[in-house]
């Protein structure tokens, strides 16, 4: 091995491997394409879709679709094939656990820039997500180089140890025998989650630091208002044929409880109620709110923590977003917002147990 | 640019060879020289690019300075004087005036409001390079001023962002020296050899104990005592292997186009004190701050009065000695940043520094293992502070010392170390896997008793005298190859309160 060589061989030797060897990686990941930036699924080869951030653009890009579910983490449960057989157009998911509105906004535009047939968008809203800074993004890292037609930022695709772990993966899952993630599963918790009222609780807190009623600043509305109108209404404006169904993601009663005890409850609806006065302007949005369903929000039991909800839920949602059902309008959002407002106010909530015994 | 960036490797690098080479092949000096400067232009506003304008009125100004100074008969030390002083200025005015204040601000309940200026890259090191230069043409130790040539040794990108800190002599002779008047396959060999350890060396190993050291830092507040000490080391040892690897890498580039950088480091964690430390850290820092300096400082100070005896004039000398290195140290603090820290971190080390000057003897004396373990846990009390965000969050870090032993590393911390490359084995091998999940520490001991072991048992790569041998052809295949793929990664996006 410490054999010396002739300067000129070994460098004709080593700079012709390495180019080799990169070359081979690119060319592996350019035919599988793990994260389907250049094609589809290649036939005969099955794909775990697991990384949503990398593989939603290439969804985007290459499915055939009409409709599109996204959201946040809280979107992940719904099944593409329950939206199929309502609305009877072909589905993909594309949702981004932890993502923002800005997040959730560009995904639908890039995917309007790859498809100009989409007849659906349904698109979970998280109440946490409306008070934010327009532009915010909960993750730094987000792979927007998949993101772009520019040829030359794909080489932190190309050249990336991880995508060769996945391009491996994709041959090692078809020689299993496994087939490709289906749109129902993919980005689905549901089969991990674990449901229930002490799970839920323990997201509860020491709420007694809370003593004032929170007001809503000249700072809080101009976010929401500028959030709401860049993110939610205006993709939808852009694209009239397109019909945007957007619900509120129904929290627990855990959560409302936290809002009663944190002062914040008028607060977060008042919030709520600008988000959909503003994206009513739209006629091509409907907006859906479930917050009054009590018997579902105050049973733990549909819940995995304070805000996620079982996939059962989501079937539920479907179905009613299908049928019309708790559908705000321009008429009855007002009165909504009262009812809510009233409900979670005057709640007997029996979490305080729990919660002192957690904090104990 | 960053020499660890694909765009570098993979289209800088080699265009801004083949177009020296070009002119060179073509005997053409003066556009091979030209082709440099271009591409470190180009090298440089990558970054940003008003850093170019930056750059380039500071080296017109210093031209045109050493060029009247070439010619002054008089008012030689009144041009150089105002040539540090210009230099000395922007560094300020870019590096430190937010700094000062801020400080002016708390210190007198002002509200003065902050600039927020952005700092250009390297300036630092360029401005030093450029201090050096003029005191240089001062004593007349420079032949020729030349605005091609001053051009190439301010702007040359190997050394550009973060030395090592050279001197006019003894790189721009190299240009023209009859032995790099061709492409030499030799040389050519060994730079890239030294380019992919370097690149190895701030990749795979700098950047994967730096994921520990930046959770460390981050979570300050909550750490317990075996993760505060292990934060402190960690940073150390990503710090060493950072700095290293880009000097491996610089002084690789140079050997490529023909050029000798001087060697920036020599295995310093071996070393036994803190003055073998600095003759093994940042050398050419410490070149420079010995000769532009410390040696000023102590010749400001005199040779003392006349008529002194030998012994009271040894003694004087001594503590002026001391006093110097202290200060010396100190500018070296307020040098690598704007930071109190980096303050206190100069003071730490000049005080250690004058000690070890007083106690040599005794200390000379103990076990070289003792010796060892002092300077060690001195280096890593200092670096943990050098590292760390604030002075505060260095207290915080010393207070959670004692606290939390029976806790272990917890997981947070350990996640940090499941790099791919292990996490992939382990999850194909059912015995590895398993054991693993019953020692969680397992990746994390494996990769800081690699990165331990290359530090104190490797030999330095500038040591070994045969380069194109089968055995270096092969690492540096997988060297490089493996580096410029872990150049970027696959994020987890782990779900948080959204």
């Amino acid at each position: 091995m410490n054999k010396e060589l002739d300067a000129k061989k070994w460098n004709r030797i080593v700079i012709l491997s390495i180019v080799l060897i990169l070359l081979l990686i690119v060319l592996a990941t350019i035919v599988i394409d793990p994260f389907l930036h250049y094609h589809k699924p290649v036939k005969g080869l099955e794909y775990p879709l697991k990384e949503e951030r990398y593989i939603n653009d290439g969804l985007a890009r290459h499915y055939e679709y009409s409709a599109i579910i996204t959201g946040s983490s809280t979107s992940q449960n719904f099944k593409t094939s329950q939206f199929e057989k309502n609305w009877g157009v072909k589905t993909i998911k594309m949702t981004y656990a932890g993502g923002t509105f800005a997040e959730v906004n560009d995904g639908i535009e890039r995917a309007f820039s790859y498809n100009n047939n989409i007849r659906y968008v349904l698109r979970g809203l998280d109440g946490t997500q409306i008070n934010v800074a327009k532009d915010a993004f909960n993750y730094d890292g987000i792979p927007t180089y998949l993101y772009d037609r520019n040829p030359f930022n794909d080489v932190y695709y190309l050249l990336n140890k991880d995508v060769m772990v996945k391009t491996a993966a994709v041959i090692n899952y078809t020689r299993s025998g496994q087939k490709t993630t289906t749109m129902d599963d993919y980005a689905a918790w549901y089969p991990y989650a674990t449901y229930g009222r002490e799970n839920v609780l323990a997201g509860l807190i020491d709420y007694s630091s809370f003593t004032e009623e929170y007001q809503m600043s000249e700072q809080d509305k101009t976010n929401i208002t500028e959030n709401v109108r860049t993110n939610l209404l205006q993709v939808a404006l852009d694209h009239p044929e397109t019909e945007f169904l957007m619900f509120y993601s129904p929290a627990s009663g855990a959560y409302w409880y936290g809002m009663v005890e944190s002062k914040q409850l008028h607060a977060q609806l008042e919030a709520e109620k600008m988000c959909t006065e503003i994206l009513l302007e739209a006629p091509n949005i409907r907006v859906f709110g479930f917050a009054d369903h009590d018997e579902m929000t105050t049973d733990l039991d549909n819940y995995m923590d304070t805000l996620h909800f079982s996939e059962k839920i989501s079937e539920n949602i479907l179905d009613w977003i299908y049928a019309g059902e708790g559908e705000l309008t321009k008429d009855n959002y007002e009165e909504y917002y009262r009812r809510v407002e009233t409900l979670y106010s005057n709640y007997e909530f029996d979490y305080e147990t729990d919660t002192v015994a957690e904090g104990e | 640019m960053l020499f660890n960036s694909y765009i570098f490797i993979l289209l800088f690098l080699p265009l801004a060879l083949a177009a020296y080479y070009f002119f060179k092949y073509k005997n053409n000096d003066v556009l091979a020289k030209v082709s440099l400067v271009l591409m470190s232009l180009w090298f440089y506003s990558y970054f940003h690019l008003s850093y170019i304008l930056v750059i380039l009125t500071s080296i017109a100004v210093n031209f045109i300075v050493s060029k009247q100074m070439k010619k002054a008969t008089r008012y030689k030390k009144g041009l150089l004087i105002s040539g540090i002083v210009m230099d000395v200025g922007l560094i300020f005015y870019y590096k430190y005036l937010d700094f000062v204040l801020e400080n002016l601000n708390l210190v007198t309940g002002l509200n003065i409001p902050l600039l927020h200026i952005l700092m250009p890259l390297g300036i630092s090191f360029f401005t030093f390079q450029q201090i050096g230069y003029l005191v240089d043409v001062y004593y007349d130790e420079i032949e020729r001023v030349d605005l091609l040539d001053y051009c190439l040794f301010i702007t040359f990108f190997p050394q550009l962002i973060a030395g090592p800190i050279v001197t006019y002599n003894e790189m721009i002779p190299q240009f023209g020296a009859k032995e790099n008047s061709r492409f030499s396959s030799e040389r050519f060999a060994r730079g890239l050899y030294w380019f992919a350890c370097g690149l190895a060396k701030k990749v795979l190993i700098a950047d994967t104990l730096g994921k520990g050291a930046k959770w460390g830092y981050a979570n300050v507040a909550t750490l317990n005592g075996p993760e505060a000490i292990l934060t402190g080391v960690l940073y150390t040892f990503e710090l060493y292997y950072d700095f290293s690897g880009y000097c491996d890498m610089a002084c690789g580039i140079g050997k490529m186009f023909g050029v000798d950088l001087p060697v920036n480091f020599l295995s310093p964690l071996k070393s036994l004190n803190v003055m073998d430390f600095w003759n093994r850290w940042h050398i050419t820092l410490g070149r420079f701050l010995t000769n532009y300096v410390f040696n000023p400082l102590v010749r400001a100070f005199g040779p003392g009065k006349k008529g002194m005896d030998r012994a009271s004039r040894k003694k004087r000398q001594e503590k002026i000695g001391n006093l110097c290195l202290f200060l010396t140290f100190f500018i070296s603090g307020i040098w690598h940043g704007a930071n109190w820290t980096f303050i206190l971190w100069g003071v730490l080390q000049g005080t250690g520094r004058v000690l070890y000057q007083i106690f040599r003897k005794k200390y000379d004396a103990w076990k070289k293992g003792v010796q060892w373990t002092i300077n060690f846990v001195f280096n890593v009390f200092s670096m943990a502070l050098f590292g760390a965000p604030s002075i505060k969050a260095f207290g915080q870090m010393l207070q959670k010392i004692p606290v939390g032993w029976s806790q272990g590393i917890r997981e947070g911390f350990l996640q940090n170390f499941d790099i791919m490359e292990l996490t992939y084995v382990e999850d194909h091998i059912g015995i590895l896997r398993s054991f693993v999940q019953s020692v969680p520490q397992t990746n994390m001991v494996l990769i800081s008793m690699i990165a331990i072991l290359i530090a104190l048992l490797g030999r330095n790569i500038y040591e070994q005298k045969k380069t194109c041998t089968v055995w270096t052809a092969i690492a540096t295949v997988i060297l490089m190859v493996w580096s410029i793929l872990s150049l970027s990664s696959v994020s987890t996006f782990l779900y948080f309160n959204f």
